[in-house]
């Protein structure tokens, strides 16, 4: 009994902590919302207007940079998903000859670059340059992911794949019927990190791209919030409209925000999957 | 326990044949890394004489090979700055408290998480926590100014309301790293339980049957089948997240710093902004990167090693 | 005027439109001293037909110009649109234009230096002016020195010399800049309150603080609650100086060179400010506070005061006017009198200039030729396209003058002032353009920007290089904005305000001096 009130308890506090903590996170959110809706620059909103979304959505740059974005950001994850797994899967193998050697390769690119002029001649030379294949390929593979998810391969157990192998089962068929469904959360994990990753990318596509058609939304976002904020290099040059500016500047952060916050939940599904997986097989 | 021994077992045969045949049979791995390797040897490694820059006076026009060498002159230069030990002590501080108190608590809240059961319920909290991590520091920096300004700030309103003096928290030293920790809960705790609860739902659930049957309470279960089951994870992330131990990334702090904070507020990122980037020095850039770097391979390096010798996988 | 334009906005959001294309200044300065000709020409979206007689000049083929330009606005230029066509047509070009992201424009130079892709000719950001790789690579001839061919072209011999010899390198051109107002600081004022209050324009700086003072206790707004103050300040230490009679950051005596912060003057003015902090006349969270909301109290009503440019009055008198109706209304003044006289300072006058590679230029007739290309877009038919817009949609000539028209929203979808204008335009587009109708803040611009420039103060070190300034410049000039700040505040006294400005001197405000006057004397010899 003692254990079971403690229980309930905890799940009291458990419950109110976590509901407060959520809408703590939320309501600041809910607030650019609100604004990107009202045409007033005060904190609490006195009008309604659907003004500021019309007039981004009448601009075609920002349409089309929103279609660059998904389709990066589809096909990115997927491509940058594939290198990943099949790297951390030969890695994950502790008797891989050179293994070792490799990862401290991999880990030394965490701390270590040759920074952004040397980069931009590799993308150059290997003829990228204003193509959107220079906002996914110079960044294929993520140090930080790569060794996670080959821990995550690690903890497979072994005899899971030896009972395979034994079924004469190749390597590519191991890694594709046992290893990656037996990690669909952490592959759900890692697709959420990859696509966060290319949708939030900014200073890649002002590098490398010169092509204003193939922008991506978060250029467009930075020019309105900047251009809203007068936080340009030269602030007297621009003025800053505070009235409307504000309304748009929320609006466009709500539309450029919201299209990858919603990836989340349908990914979320897939973290329940694994553990049903894992039940059976186990 | 036969997960080892499995695993353990065939290396020992391996060691025998010669290192040819043992790699000829591992070759269809080998195709599965290539790529990857090709991938970091020309996007990582090519570039890599970039760091040469640090030892040079660095000219765009000229290039790598045109420039003057300087030696350690920038180095020199970094260690003998009057501020060198404020931006360290500084550094060190918030990075401690982002190790210290970030870290941990994405733990506990992941877990928390992890504690509810109406799935609809802890989905829908999951949802939630993790919406800001998509606003930018601009953003969160400027709602943190309408909350806590002492002109209408919506916090020093209420103190105000409630009979006690306006708090200038904005430009406090005190209030200064406070602040920073807040934000990066607030901005960044929902997004880090992510990896957690990844790693929570690869345990096996039989695991927690079978226990239960042998009538464990939840705290045992929290301390014996869930946290061992995250460990190698959270042993993982913390040795990576050491690489970046003293990079605190710049827009936060650089946006929160101002005169009456600075003494407590100006760290490496934001120095290296005033000086290098914000000058065109990118040799000065360059080298107090690389003292950066060093820092943060010894810390992963000697991470790794402590994990090792106790007991646990590390990185490699 | 330029603001007019834009040519896709409906009413209201054209602000947002106009704050990417108001070029501070840009429709201001010479309207009075231009040519009395005005033949309308035709509407570039019909000139097709006469792309002939347009062009300047008996070239055949149109000739290739390849730009990289900063664009600061949201709706980035198709290639091949109609306001580029005419621009080509008028200009007898074919242009490759790649127009970058402001916000992004000052990182990708030095990779565009390093990696030499560089076109015909892109601007340097003011900013960027004294950074070292661009002094570097001027001085290492990577740029041709255009000093000897600017007297060719007429257009280009407009601009105003002190702002060729504030770009000069050593003594010499290279740069061609982008022209700006040389003074408009603006102090902008809620006009309806004075009004109110029965007062007058302040002339003096006593009377400054009177209506500062006014605007505080004597509620300028009628509604009977104590709710408005003075002054929206977002940074202090510049602003009052020079009515104190302190120097525009340097002054010479004699060859040697004198910081502000050493000056009596100088000390007198932050004393003014702190005077403003301690009464409550300004907002207490100046240091902190973020330009949104600094300008958001002088729109909202909550302050009558904001220290900004001559050109954003307009602005913030639209957004006054759409928050609190049509009474509310702003006016500024640009020079407050003091026992110095009358005093202003003076900036560089120009927004960045464009540098002509080596690399890409190769030969003296090509070089001319690009500098045609400028000395055209300087012309009456392309300066009236960067001021009035696109003839018969965005205006129409009426005796001679430009009369602005209603925006027509089925109009190309075009920003011809953030994509063309701003970035190229080099002599002002109101030098040559045709005179139109103004309103009253528009005429005080201009009147303003023109009388300024008379009792400006210049800062002598403009054209000059200090290897020390270079490298701790950022840093060094921290020590002082950060003292001034405390100061004002109140967190330290006027001795330790002192002691900070000798850290300056010793942490090597005293080299600068030194580089200073070496580079002087060189140049004086």
């Amino acid at each position: 009994m003692k254990t079971s009130l403690g229980s309930k308890l905890f799940d009291g506090f458990n419950v109110t902590f976590l509901t407060l903590f959520s809408l703590f996170s939320f309501l600041p959110f809910l607030y650019v919302v609100i604004n990107s809706f009202s045409t007033s620059a005060s904190v609490i909103p006195t009008s309604f207007s659907t003004e500021a979304y019309r007039y981004i959505f009448s601009a075609s740059t920002f349409t089309q940079s929103l279609k660059v974005s998904i389709f990066l950001t589809l096909v990115g994850t997927l491509f940058q998903l594939i290198m990943t797994s099949l790297m951390a899967y030969s890695l994950s193998h502790k008797h891989l000859p050179g293994r070792n050697l490799v990862i401290l390769m991999v880990l030394f690119t965490m701390l270590f670059s040759g920074g952004m002029i040397p980069t931009y001649f590799v993308v150059k030379a290997t003829g990228l340059l204003n193509s959107l294949a220079a906002l996914i390929i110079p960044s294929a593979i993520s140090a930080f992911n790569l060794i996670i998810l080959k821990n995550f391969f690690q903890a497979i157990p072994e005899e899971l794949k030896e009972s395979a192998r034994i079924d004469g089962s190749h390597e590519l068929g191991l890694l594709f019927k046992i290893v990656l469904p037996l990690s669909l959360p952490a592959m759900a994990t890692f697709a959420l990190f990859y696509a966060v990753g290319i949708w939030n990318q900014y200073f890649n596509a002002i590098l490398y791209l010169t092509d204003a058609a193939k922008y991506p939304v978060q250029v467009i976002l930075r020019q309105v919030i900047i251009l809203t904020t007068g936080s340009i290099g030269d602030t007297s040059e621009i003025e800053a409209v505070t009235y409307y500016g504000n309304s748009i500047k929320m609006a466009v952060i709500v539309i450029a925000t919201v299209p990858i916050m919603i990836v989340y939940p349908f990914l979320q599904k897939h973290f329940a999957k694994g553990v049903l997986l894992g039940s059976v097989k186990g | 326990m036969s997960e080892t021994e499995a695993a353990v077992a065939p290396l020992r045969l391996e060691k025998k044949k010669p290192l040819w045949l043992r790699m000829w049979k591992e070759r269809w791995l080998y195709l599965f890394m290539l790529p990857g390797l090709a991938y970091f040897i020309i996007y990582k490694y090519v570039p890599m004489w970039g760091v040469l820059m640090a030892f040079q006076k660095y000219q765009p026009h000229l290039g790598i090979f045109g420039s003057e060498w300087v030696g350690f002159r920038h180095f020199e230069r970094f260690f003998s700055e009057p501020e060198f030990w404020t931006l360290l002590r500084n550094t060190l501080y918030i990075a401690l408290l982002d190790t210290g108190i970030f870290f941990p608590l994405t733990i506990v809240l992941a877990l928390m998480l992890n504690e509810i059961r109406s799935e609809l319920f802890k989905r829908s909290l999951q949802t939630l926590v993790y919406v800001p991590h998509f606003l930018s520091w601009v953003v969160v920096v400027g709602i943190s100014y309408i909350l806590l300004t002492t002109e209408g700030g919506i916090i020093n309103e209420l103190l105000a309301l409630l009979g006690f003096e306006k708090v200038q928290f904005l430009m406090s030293e005190f209030w200064f790293r406070p602040l920073i920790i807040l934000q990066m809960i607030w901005k960044d705790a929902g997004w880090g339980t992510i990896i957690f609860l990844a790693a929570l739902a690869g345990i096996n659930p039989s695991l927690y049957e079978a226990a239960r049957i042998d009538g464990a309470s939840r705290w045992r279960l929290l301390w014996h089948i869930t946290l061992p089951g995250i460990r190698s994870v959270i042993v993982i992330l913390l040795i990576l997240r050491l690489g970046s131990f003293i990079d605190l990334g710049f827009e936060q702090i650089f946006l929160m710093v101002n005169a009456l904070n600075r003494g407590v507020g100006e760290v490496f990122d934001t120095y290296v902004y005033y000086v290098g980037m914000q000058q065109g020095q990118f040799s000065y850039s360059a080298a107090v990167g690389l003292f950066k770097s060093v820092v943060g391979l010894i810390l992963v390096l000697g991470a790794n090693w402590l994990a090792k010798k106790l007991g646990e996988e590390g990185i490699y | 005027m330029l603001k007019n334009v834009n040519v896709r906005s409906k009413k209201g959001l054209a602000l947002l439109l106009a704050a990417a294309m108001l070029i501070v200044g840009a429709c201001s300065n010479g309207a009075g001293t231009k040519p009395a000709n005005n033949g309308p020409t035709a509407s570039p979206v019909s000139s097709n037909a006469n792309q002939g007689a347009n062009s300047t000049e008996g070239e055949e083929e149109p000739f290739p110009i390849s730009l990289i330009y900063n664009f600061d606005g949201v709706e980035f230029p198709a290639p091949n649109n109609e306001i580029q066509t005419y621009i080509e047509s008028v200009t007898n070009t074919k242009l490759t234009i790649s127009a970058l992201p402001g916000s992004a424009f000052e990182e990708k130079l030095p990779v565009m230096i390093a990696s030499d892709d560089m076109p015909d000719a892109f601007p340097i950001p003011r900013r960027h002016q004294k950074l070292p790789y661009v002094i570097n690579a001027i001085q290492s001839g990577v740029f041709w020195e255009i000093g000897p061919y600017l007297d060719q072209f007429p257009n280009l011999s407009k601009i105003n010399p002190v702002i060729y010899e504030n770009i000069s390198y050593e003594g010499k051109i290279y740069g061609l800049p982008r022209e700006r107002a040389l003074a408009r600081r603006a102090i902008q004022y809620r006009a309806d309150w004075l009004a109110n209050l029965n007062m007058e324009e302040p002339k003096t700086i006593d009377e400054f603080y009177n209506m500062l003072v006014a605007f505080k206790n004597n509620d300028p707004d009628g509604n009977n609650k104590h709710d408005t103050y003075g002054l929206s300040a977002k940074e202090v230490g510049v602003w009052f100086a020079p009515y104190f009679g302190a120097p525009n950051q340097w002054k010479v005596e004699d060859g040697k060179f004198i910081r502000d912060v050493q000056t009596e003057e100088f000390l007198n003015a932050l004393k003014f400010e702190k005077k403003l902090y301690d009464e409550g006349l300004m907002n207490r969270d100046f240091a902190v506070v973020d330009r949104a909301q600094w300008s958001g109290a002088v729109e909202t009503g909550q302050a009558g005061v904001r220290i900004d440019v001559t050109g954003s009055t307009i602005v913030l008198d639209t957004a006054a006017k759409e928050n609190l109706g049509e009474e509310a209304s702003f006016s500024m003044l640009s020079i407050l009198e003091g026992e110095h006289g009358k005093r202003i300072n003076m900036e560089g006058g120009h927004n960045g200039f464009f540098l002509f590679p080596k690399s890409s230029i190769k030969t003296e007739e090509h070089l001319l030729r690009v500098l045609k290309f400028f000395d055209d877009l300087a012309g009456e038919e392309i300066s009236n396209l960067f001021q009035w817009g696109v003839e018969g949609v965005n205006y129409e000539v009426v005796d001679g003058k430009a009369v602005v028209l209603e925006v027509n929203s089925d109009a190309p979808a075009i920003e011809i002032g953030a994509a063309y204008a701003a970035p190229l335009a080099t002599l002002m587009a109101a030098t040559n353009a045709i005179p139109g109708e103004q309103t009253e803040l528009q005429m005080l611009e201009v009147k303003l920007n023109e009388e300024n420039v008379q009792y400006g103060v210049a800062d002598p070190t403009m054209p000059l290089i200090s290897e020390t300034y270079l490298e701790q410049g950022a840093q060094l000039e921290t020590i002082l904005t950060d003292a001034h700040i405390k100061f004002v505040m109140g967190s330290i006294t006027e001795e330790q305000w002192k002691a900070e400005v000798n850290t300056w001197l010793e942490r090597g405000g005293a080299k600068i001096i030194a580089e200073y006057e070496e580079a002087y004397a060189k140049v004086n010899q």
